[in-house]
């Protein structure tokens, strides 16, 4: 197994089409770029054409969100062939993904969608995650949700559910520290309790977002504006614990300028202190 | 680590999985006047499941799954049909997008792949009795999807060769079929809309845009992919339009046959100039992807020429 592929502290930036024009004309200083895997695996020429400009570049690292681990569907597997494609084609570093399920009964959602936290499901994710780990060849990450319901049938607690999947899959935290703060708030936990729970030399790469408070006071992972305070004092924490770690901005929805993301970005240095 | 073993998958899994694809889908109220979400529609069972909280109750939490299903697949066929969804304004679009999605749930990866159908879906739709579609006429509003369609399927067009053909190849062409690439078409318009879509992105916004009035006369685009990447679209003489297509469904030399044939006395003196002109232009922007049938170019040409 590769150990982790880029400078400790490397900071990178989630690649959005808004950003390409920018990109292609000042080739900005960024450590490393992620893209959403399900955009570049068609055989559309267009995209694969600027995915290349990129990677002449930059490093591109791989982060999908349809691998669908959790369903009750087994793993597709044309999806994991395109997968594998994409990442030997760009020669990914790494690949990540999300530690939930995104379709049922052949049909797609397109969301991530959380499972109750019980040991059967840990079984289950594991191996699956374990699969798509050997067939890519390369570190393979699961990133934890962001979520809105809580299931009684729940037995453990996310980070505990998280922390199994990983160590028995024998793969990779993608810890989005953003998503820790949005089901902290929406189920009443202790964030830094989550952050206490993770083997920080398992963490491949830690995303940040930003969220939107709706008017019940719950939390939505919209992506759509700067990085919190808090989010940014539990960044801290989580440094602070295991650093360093590559650490990705996601900026999905109202993507500003690049120049405005990167400003964002470069904050992460100064929450590490 | 050694994972031979099968993780079996719970029963309860798969029936939970199916309770919430269920809540996902459920339909907004008054598509057309707002999105609303009908929470009381929500499977018992699975709700009883959600242990809510005391600021959201189970059934708001997965209002918010509702909402996002939507919306995300709203705009994912609002990207895929923008100029059909600013005629129409959102709120209908949107109506008519969760009509069609409820028949069709997306069943891919590929969230693009969602909006696959939506025309022939918008065209059954507008016959309907009652169907509401505004000040829009059904035709217009088809040409506008059709649009939008051309447009997707040249953004989305695979990787395929160009084809150039060899010095000693022009000669023998004549008898060949040329393969059309993907990255190019012609699309013929009654309303101005291919430069409507162009300009969209200048308004932004969700309400109906007026349907520009309808033109004198059928108008032909060229919209392509160059080979150098760039989107391009050009006017096309009716001339060119039809030898492009004549060209995509006959033999170099019945095509061009057809084309004089058709051809009106007033532009038929300046015919040869004009098809050799467009038939350069053709192979300069990458058109064809090869030749069907007769003869394979000699090995020693391996100069390229225009046509």
């Amino acid at each position: 197994m590769a150990s982790r592929p880029f400078q400790p502290d490397a900071l990178g930036l989630g690649l959005r089409l808004p950003h390409y024009r920018y990109l292609f004309e000042h080739r900005p200083v960024v450590d490393y770029f992620e893209i959403i895997s399900e955009n570049f695996m068609s055989d559309a020429e267009a995209p694969r054409r600027h995915l290349d400009r990129v990677r002449d570049h930059y490093p591109i690292v791989l982060h999908g969100v349809g691998l669908n681990l959790l369903g009750r569907d087994p793993l597709d597997a044309r999806y994991l062939e395109s997968l594998c494609r994409l990442a030997d084609h760009i020669d990914a570093p790494f690949v990540t993904d999300h530690l939930c399920w995104t379709g049922s009964h052949g049909m797609s959602h397109h969301d991530l969608l959380p499972a109750p936290y019980v040991p059967e499901l840990v079984e289950l994710a594991a191996e699956r995650a374990y699969q798509v780990q050997r067939v890519l060849g390369r570190p393979f990450g699961l990133e934890n949700l962001s979520s809105y319901v809580a299931f009684r049938r729940s037995t453990l607690s996310e980070w505990d559910f998280y922390t199994a999947v990983v160590r028995e899959s024998g793969c990779w935290f993608m810890l989005d520290v953003n998503n820790v703060y949005v089901s902290s708030v929406n189920h009443g936990f202790d964030p830094r309790a989550y952050l206490a729970s993770i083997d920080y030399s398992r963490v491949l790469q830690v995303h940040l977002a930003g969220h939107t408070v709706e008017s019940a006071g719950n939390l939505v992972d919209t992506h759509s504006k700067p990085v919190c305070d808090e989010v940014w004092r539990l960044y801290g924490e989580a440094w602070r614990r295991g650093g360093p770690f590559p650490t990705l901005l996601e900026w999905d929805d109202d993507v500003p300028e690049m120049p405005i993301a990167l400003a964002e970005l470069a904050k992460a240095r100064e929450a590490r202190v | 680590m050694s994972r031979a073993q099968k993780a079996p998958v719970p029963a309860w899994l798969s029936d939970l999985q199916s309770r919430f694809g269920a809540v996902l889908r459920t339909p907004f109220a008054g598509g057309a006047e707002g999105a609303r979400e009908r929470s009381g529609r929500y499977d018992r069972e699975l709700v009883a499941e959600i242990t809510g909280s005391p600021s959201l109750p189970a059934a708001g939490q997965l209002a918010v799954y509702n909402r996002q299903y939507w919306f995300r697949l709203f705009r994912a066929l609002q990207n895929e049909y923008a100029l059909t969804a600013r005629l129409l304004g959102y709120p209908t679009f949107n109506d008519h997008a969760q009509r069609f999605l409820l028949a069709r749930p997306p069943r891919g990866h590929d969230i693009h792949d969602a909006a696959d159908g939506f025309r022939e879906f918008l065209g059954a739709a507008a016959s309907e009795e009652g169907h509401h579609h505004g000040p829009v006429p059904r035709a217009a509003l088809l040409e506008a999807a059709t649009v939008d369609l051309a447009f997707q399927r040249l953004l989305y067009a695979p990787s395929e060769p160009v084809y150039r053909p060899a010095v000693g190849e022009v000669g023998r062409l004549a008898a060949a079929r040329l393969r059309p690439s993907s990255r190019w078409t012609v699309l013929d318009e009654h309303w101005p809309l291919v430069e409507l879509k162009r300009v969209l992105a200048e308004t932004p916004g969700e309400d109906p845009l007026p349907l520009p009035p309808r033109l004198p006369a059928v108008r032909s685009w060229l919209v392509c992919n160059t080979a150098a990447g760039a989107m391009m679209v050009a006017p096309l003489p009716e001339q060119a339009a039809k030898l492009f297509r004549l060209l995509t469904r006959h033999r170099v030399e019945d095509a061009l046959e057809r084309l004089e044939r058709d051809c009106p006395a007033a532009v038929r003196a300046q015919l040869p100039e004009s098809v050799q002109r467009w038939l350069a232009q053709s192979v300069d922007l990458g058109f064809w992807s090869g030749v069907q049938g007769p003869p394979q170019p000699d090995r020693k040409d391996k100069d390229t020429a225009n046509a």
